[in-house]
């Protein structure tokens, strides 16, 4: 599944820092807005987000209702909400979602 | 603007409008008083989109109303999803009042848009006839 391989390394490993921000997408899953730092690859947010816009797209060709789609990571998460045919994903790494804010 | 423009600003603009619903989203959490850490951190990046969105927007259409500050006021009112469950019942509503208003100010720059985008593609279809006439 293509959200289970995107983070895989082709070659040599280089340490980088997880994106963490948020981006919108269209319907055809060209990012329209984002909050991710520049340095991150607009071909990887690309990615994740066709990804997205595709399982979004069949689940309602099976008319499944499908909302929000979240995949946990070891130490990241994606969180995506449909809109109109596009999505919102948010992404961060572990640790931002456990702290940041109050909750009751 | 060329109709490729136009498509493109349209689609900004609706996305855009569903961001002020995640807002609103957000906003109903507080009301409920159930929402995470994870959903504070959320509803922030929705405002940073808003925002950033609006900068993109204001370039290429004039919109005198919602105006920037109306936006900003907005947002201003809303610092984290606690402050507003905090807040009492009369200021929620006045919170949902000003997101209607501003929502309802955008849904109608995008009726604009929309109405040029018609017109525009009147305008290519004439011209298409006419030069397979000539």
């Amino acid at each position: 599944m293509g959200l289970l391989t995107l983070f895989r390394g082709g070659g040599k490993a280089d340490v980088r820092r997880l994106p963490a921000g948020t981006f919108t997408i269209d319907s055809r899953g060209r990012i329209v807005s984002s909050t991710i730092p520049t340095s991150v690859s607009g071909g990887q947010l690309r990615d994740i987000g066709q990804h997205i816009v595709a399982i979004f797209q069949g689940a309602r060709n099976a008319n499944i209702p499908l909302y929000q789609l979240v995949v946990t990571y070891g130490v990241f998460k994606i969180t995506a909400r449909e809109m109109r045919g596009g999505a919102i994903v948010f992404m961060a790494p572990a640790a931002n979602a456990a702290t940041a804010g109050g909750a009751t | 603007m060329h109709n490729k423009q136009l498509d493109q600003l349209i689609v900004q603009l609706e996305n855009y409008l569903e961001c002020w619903k995640q807002f609103n989203y957000f906003v109903s959490l507080a009301r409920s008083k159930k929402f995470t850490p994870e959903d504070e951190n959320q509803f922030l990046e929705v405002k940073s989109i808003i925002v950033q969105e609006l900068e993109l927007i204001a370039a290429a259409v004039e919109c005198s109303s919602p105006s920037r500050e109306d936006v900003h006021a907005l947002v201003s009112m809303a610092p984290s999803i606690r402050y507003l469950s905090e807040n009492p019942e009369g200021n929620l509503r006045g919170l949902e009042n000003h997101w209607h208003k501003v929502y309802v100010g955008f849904q109608a720059i995008l009726g604009q848009l929309k109405v040029k985008q018609r017109q525009l593609e009147g305008k290519s279809f004439i011209s298409s006839l006419i030069s397979r006439n000539k």
